[in-house]
């Protein structure tokens, strides 16, 4: 019994030292590829969220009854706030970043800067009013008002257990109607990931 | 010619094979003691950049690969003594996503560290430091001034503790939920208009308070806002006040053929030197088995309150979280089972190094002298390695006291009285221009080790 234990031990420990061996790769990959590593939300989840959600969005009701209130020309739309209520901590510019770039890309809608966006402009506007020609400056008051306003929230439920989890997102988005107030549309789209961690650690 | 005495040879015998055992057997546990006192020290210095800088320094050659989650958590709350919070919370999420990998592998590790020392496995944390990553955290993003972060680790705290409640409920174990955190949390909704979710979280705190008093013996705070002006702001001050107490590694003796424990053990023993006095006294024994466990020390620090004044309004602080007596307690209700699972670790030893003892006799005889040395020096080898697990958050505090006042608008001088246990003056310290706003809570925190 002594002798089989002992026997046994060396190889588990020059196992155990194997194991340590490492190093770092890298391993250059198309930018659009999927590829999902930690569980979390990543730069596949913002990307196929908002081109889902900004395709639903121009496709319903609202959008041909907006064409006729303004004579066939195109809805002004601004991207608001959407707040990340989840439990990551998600870059939500990134995510509204993709939204500009869906509706943009839609040929749909017109689309004005964001808050942030035109006040950096509107810097630039007074900055020019002191050093800029007077035949290249920018006049002030003159920029288009936004018809619509798409905000919404990032929220997030995880159910989880030892090393299993399902981890729900639910990103609600609303247009709003900037006359009226109305709600436009309310959309809605789910993703639910399972991760499993591994358990080996030695 | 002369009879030459054979000699020991390495490449032969149980021996070898046994040196190759002890690395499994052996403790690299962290940070020693005496690196704490000195971090420590710095702190109660105000010179958190040399804590840093000590902390730092001792990554690879103190912490090492296994402690790099403790690594984190020293230098994330000193960090954030300092107010650099972006690092602070960079470093404590390192810590936390690693404490998230090593949780799946609990089931499998409490399995393998019945037989393993359990300093040999990498450190995860206890379960009131997991929660306090994420309330550090929080703090992290309240003071950066970003409440959305700051609700996201509420959310994570809120999680996990809901996780905690689910686990333990029923059990005879005193931590399962937060109060501390959850007060934060209510705090936090309610900066964010969330009422109902800053309700809940109240509640939470409230009913955590009572099973705090029975617990650890922590009185139930009102932690109310002092001072009847409308219309003006709040401040919350948060004092983070001591040192959390240091484990230290004790042993105890079992005779192996009369089958009695005897407490053999000084008081106070760091790990270095329990580890030393082990293999002094298993040599001396030799038919004994040498078990450690780990215990709390609370070092003293003098600083037992505060009392906080702007505007004319003045608030003493209340005690909202005593960490030392949540970690001494936890300890404490995990003590048998650690006390198990060493005797069952120093019983593999003994085995094997009778094992290897025995080898050597069959080759030379029970009365040589390779046999004795054999048997006294595989004992004794066997007792280094018995360290108890000392390692912990040694930066935190041992104290979270908190201090409400509402103060009218605009910019006001706090001047926070640090207190003995008599109420006497020890210290002040003065924060200059503490803007407050209408309707909105600022938060300001101080750490004081002295």
């Amino acid at each position: 019994m002594h002798k089989e234990m002992l026997k046994a031990l060396p190889l588990i420990v020059l196992g155990l030292a194997l194991s340590a061996c490492g190093g770092t790769s890298v391993h250059r990959m198309d930018a659009g590829e999927v590829k999902d590593v930690s569980g979390r939300w990543n730069d596949t989840d913002s990307r196929l969220v908002a081109e889902e959600m900004i395709t639903d969005c121009l496709a319903q009701a609202w959008y041909p009854r907006a064409l006729k209130e303004t004579d066939g020309k195109e809805p002004t739309v601004i991207v608001g706030t959407v707040r990340n209520q989840s439990q990551e901590h998600i870059n939500t510019d990134t995510f509204v970043e993709e939204l500009q770039r869906a509706l943009i890309n839609s040929g749909k809608v017109e689309f004005v800067a964001s808050k942030g966006e035109r006040g950096e402009v509107r810097d630039e506007r007074l900055d020019q009013d002191t050093n800029a020609s007077e035949e290249t400056r920018t006049a002030h008051g003159k920029e288009t008002g936004a018809n619509y306003m798409l905000s919404g929230t990032l929220n997030q439920i995880v159910d989880q257990e030892g090393g299993k989890a399902v981890v729900y997102y639910q990103t609600n988005l609303k247009l709003l109607n900037m006359k009226s107030n109305k709600i436009a549309w309310n959309g809605q789209k789910k993703i639910k990931k399972f991760v499993k961690r591994s358990k080996a650690g030695w | 010619m002369g009879v030459t005495r054979p000699r020991l040879s390495p490449r032969r015998g149980g021996a070898v094979r046994f040196l190759l055992v002890l690395p499994l057997l052996a403790a690299c546990g962290g940070p020693s003691g005496e690196m704490r006192k000195q971090v420590n020290g710095l702190i109660a210095a105000r010179d958190f950049a040399g804590a840093q800088a000590r902390i730092e320094k001792g990554k690879e050659p103190s912490y090492g690969r296994k402690n790099q989650v403790l690594y984190y958590l020293d230098l994330g709350a000193v960090q954030h003594d300092a107010g650099k919070f972006k690092e602070s919370d960079q470093s404590l999420d390192k810590a936390e996503r690693r404490m998230e990998e090593l949780y799946t592998k609990s089931v499998t590790r409490a399995a393998g560290t019945l037989l393993l020392n359990d300093n040999t496995t990498e450190y995860a944390g206890e379960r009131f430091e997991r929660a306090m990553v994420n309330a550090y955290r929080a703090l992290n993003f309240t003071f950066l001034g970003d409440l959305e972060g700051a609700l996201v680790e509420v959310r994570k705290l809120s999680r996990l503790l809901q996780e905690y409640a689910d686990v333990y409920n029923g059990r005879k174990t005193a931590y399962k939920d937060d109060a501390f955190g959850q007060f934060l949390a209510s705090l936090l909704y309610e900066d964010d208009g969330r009422l109902d979710d800053a309700r809940i979280a109240r509640e939470k705190s409230r009913a955590a308070y009572k099973a705090y008093a029975a617990a650890y013996g922590t009185a139930t705070p009102s932690l109310e806002p002092y001072g009847g002006m409308n219309g003006g702001g709040e401040l919350v001050f948060l004092h983070y006040n001591g040192v959390a107490p240091r484990k230290v590694s004790k042993s105890f003796s079992v005779a192996w053929r009369d089958a009695a424990v005897a407490l053999d053990a000084s008081k106070d023993d760091e790990a270095e030197s329990a580890k030393a006095k082990n293999a002094i006294r298993a040599g001396l024994l030799g038919q004994s088995i040498t078990v450690s466990y780990p215990d709390y020390v609370q070092d003293p620090f003098q600083i037992a309150g505060s009392a906080v004044e702007a505007a004319g309004v003045s608030a003493r602080t209340e005690l909202a979280s005593d960490l030392a007596a949540i970690a001494q307690k936890d300890l404490a209700e995990r003590q048998a089972v650690i006390r198990t699972r060493a005797i069952a670790r120093a019983t593999v030893k003994f085995v094997l190094a009778k094992a290897v003892a025995d080898e050597v006799a069959k080759k030379y005889g029970k009365n040589s002298w390779q046999h004795l040395l054999a048997q006294a020096g595989s004992a004794a080898t066997s007792a280094a390695t018995e360290g108890a697990d000392t390692r912990a958050w040694a930066t935190l505090p041992a104290q979270f006291r908190v201090a409400r006042l509402r103060l009218p608008p605009g910019t006001h001088d706090v001047v926070v009285d640090y207190l003995g246990p008599t109420g006497a003056k020890l210290s002040t310290q003065t924060f200059k221009d503490v803007v407050i706003r209408k309707g909105r809570r600022t938060y300001l925190h101080d750490r004081t080790a002295l």
